[in-house]
């Protein structure tokens, strides 16, 4: 019983899409509902975990954007139909973890049936940003309940102590008359990443009473080798196991990257453990049983 | 089965949540300054013609002048909320803000890393798991319909929604380019300063607490509404179109509250307090009038307004206003209360709640 990811789309950065975190989200949207044969119409929800956006927006939620350009029931609301809510999180590469728990619990409950985790990130360009270390990237994964014994787990979190500022930090600061996102991180960041995950990866695993060698594949995020090769030696595991995206630039949309280039051929039942570390240090991981296809 | 517009639990729909989220704690913190209406628009550049005190009916707003940002006006807000309602930091599952800004350490924007593990840290609650929400104005209430879920559940069993708004900048810098009352700046001057914190714990099923809350986004409506750093002005600006979206406001929202009180088997007169968004008085009181004719009845008081004296303080509006009517002992132990959401995206939220005597009487009111 739990929450199943039924398909993850991902979008290939065209270049007039490189400044747009919003076309890379509609384009990673509807690749993923297309492949799913699911309308647009069909989704209750909607939650975008991208950071970087097109014009540094504050508001509205990307999440509302998305949802007008996919078409999810963006009309006025009607009797006998039902519509879709939107917004947006932000947890840095730890995002769509976040979401995906986010989700679980209005699956949960039933208060939605079908939703969409987005996340993609764009360097504004444009002067607005200052040596922008993130490939232009995104990712959406389509979610619905199950009652069968397969799905994603409770989510166990971690936090690092130390100076949460100084691993790794994005700001929008004004200076020389104009506001610019200037980026800062450690040179220690896939250490301090790595030793938060594998924290949060074995709590997950011990509070369901699992053993990591009963875990097929690692997903995690971010992507960087560096990172990638800590982890594993921490958790003991040959980083053969540990699945990552293609492209280690590649932000918040990087989990879902590593999902799909690494759980394609698992049989139903395997059982997957996401992992995710990002700025704080904050660190999450879940257990997720891989439903037939 | 009926479907509805809105996103929200219904019963029937799979098994019955086994518990309640309470309201344990409801704080606030203003800042000191106050910045008058006449003021404000004595600092324009241009001579706009504009009564915006008739206009909105905002007399006054608190602002920070630079001594508070975000991140302090949602740790003091925090640490009221803890207080007034006795509860250890230590003993938090989960810390959401919720703000539209995230201002720390003067206009320096902190999109990484979140400004929720910030907070978590500075009021004493290092263990909790920590994530923003970014909802425009409906932040607040999008991070208690998220919470609500999961302590339903049983998937935490305590959690505090905070929001701290430095937004006043947007006001002041509106104030440096609108021309006339057609400006698209014109709901900048509105923005005002505020920390709120709202404070939910699991409770037994039957509980007082949340009742229902349900949300959709009439994203038709996305474009009418945006805010983004400009030019070469500190901070943010806000471009508005206020008239369509108060028309689009006016014209949906009581089908959505028809759903919900459809959903719990109430009338709208079963409703005490109605707290709406608080962007304008005489919005406000257009918008209740519009949904008393659909009802063909009101609420039992009038809707509650703040933004006469506090202006429109973001995400954290129906907190303030809440926390105010706790304060002046007008909210009754069983007192039923509607939060109405309001906000860019176009976000439409409502969210129906009961306040126990346990907390009612932390603000020195017993009944």
């Amino acid at each position: 019983m739990g929450t199943v990811i039924d398909r993850v789309g991902l979008a290939c950065p065209r270049w007039r899409d490189r400044h747009s975190a919003l076309h890379l989200a509609v384009t990673a949207a509807s690749d993923c509902l297309r492949r799913a044969g699911c309308d647009a119409d069909e989704l209750d929800l909607i939650v975008n975990a991208g950071i970087y956006r097109d014009r540094n927006l504050g508001e509205p939620a990307l999440a509302a954007l998305i949802q007008q350009d996919i078409g999810a029931n963006p009309e006025d609301p009607h009797a006998g139909a039902h519509g879709t809510f939107s917004f947006d999180v932000a947890n840095g590469a730890c995002g769509m973890l976040t979401a995906l728990q986010i989700v679980d619990g209005f699956l949960r409950t039933r208060s939605v049936r079908r939703a969409l985790v987005v996340a993609s990130d764009a360097d504004p360009g444009h002067g607005m940003s200052e040596r922008f270390p993130f490939s232009a990237a995104g990712a959406a994964l389509l979610c619905r309940w199950t009652d069968d014994d397969y799905g994603l787990s409770g989510v166990s979190w971690t936090n690092a102590d130390g100076d949460s500022d100084e691993t790794c930090s994005a700001t929008v600061g004004f200076a020389d008359s104009r506001n610019v996102l200037r980026f800062d991180h450690s040179a220690t960041m896939d250490e301090h990443f790595a030793a938060a995950a594998a924290e949060a990866a074995r709590a997950c695993v011990d509070a369901r009473s699992a053993r990591l060698a009963d875990v097929d594949l690692i997903v995690a995020a971010p992507a960087r080798p560096g990172y990638r090769t800590a982890l594993a030696g921490l958790l003991g595991v040959p980083p053969e196991k540990i699945s990552v995206a293609r492209d280690q630039h590649m932000h918040t949309a990087a989990l879902a990257a590593a999902l799909e280039r690494g759980a394609a051929d698992l049989p139903a039942g395997a059982q997957v453990l996401f992992v995710a570390a990002g700025a704080g240090v904050t660190a999450g991981a879940a257990l997720y049983k891989v439903p037939p296809s | 089965m009926t479907r509805h517009w809105l996103v929200m639990e219904t019963a029937g729909e799979g098994p019955p949540a086994p518990f309640v989220a309470r309201v344990a704690g409801a704080g606030r913190h203003l800042p000191e300054t106050r910045l008058t209406t006449d003021e404000l628009m004595a600092s324009t550049r241009h001579r706009t013609h504009i009564d915006l005190q008739r206009l909105t009916g905002i007399r006054e707003r608190r602002v920070s002048v630079g001594d508070e940002d975000s991140y302090s006006l949602a740790t003091s807000a925090a640490l009221n909320c803890l207080a007034t309602a006795r509860q250890d930091p230590a003993a938090l599952d989960v810390v959401i803000s919720c703000s539209i800004t995230k201002f720390r350490g003067g206009l320096t924007q902190w999109l990484e890393p979140t400004m929720s593990g910030a907070i978590a840290r500075g009021i004493g609650a290092p263990q909790a798991m920590t994530f923003d929400v970014s909802n425009a104005c409906a932040g607040m209430l999008t991070g208690v319909t998220i919470l609500n879920n999961w302590i339903r559940q049983g998937i935490v069993e305590r959690g505090l929604v905070v929001s701290g708004e430095y937004i006043s900048q947007l006001s002041h810098n509106a104030a440096r380019h609108i021309r006339n009352i057609m400006s698209k700046e014109l709901a900048c001057l509105t923005l005002a300063d505020a920390g709120a914190a709202l404070l939910l714990e699991r409770a037994p099923a039957g509980s007082a607490g949340l009742a229902l809350a349900g949300f959709t986004t009439v994203a038709d409506y996305s474009r009418l509404c945006l805010a983004y750093p400009q030019g070469h002005d500190p901070g943010a600006r806000m471009f508005t179109n206020s008239r369509a979206i108060q028309k689009a406001a006016i014209a949906d929202t009581p089908l959505l509250l028809s759903e919900v009180l459809d959903t719990v088997g109430l009338s709208i007169h079963d409703i005490d307090h109605v707290i709406t968004h608080q962007t304008s008085a005489r919005a406000i009181r257009k918008g209740m009038a519009r949904m008393s004719e659909s009802f063909g009845d009101t609420p039992r008081h009038d809707a509650v307004i703040t933004v006469d004296r506090y202006g429109n303080t973001a995400s954290t509006t129906h907190t303030v206003a809440l926390v105010e009517e706790l304060e002046a002992g007008r909210i009754a132990p069983g007192d039923k209360v509607a939060l109405l959401a309001l906000a860019s995206g176009l976000e439409i939220g409502v969210v129906l709640l009961t306040l126990d005597e346990e907390l009612v009487s932390r603000y020195g009111h017993r009944h």
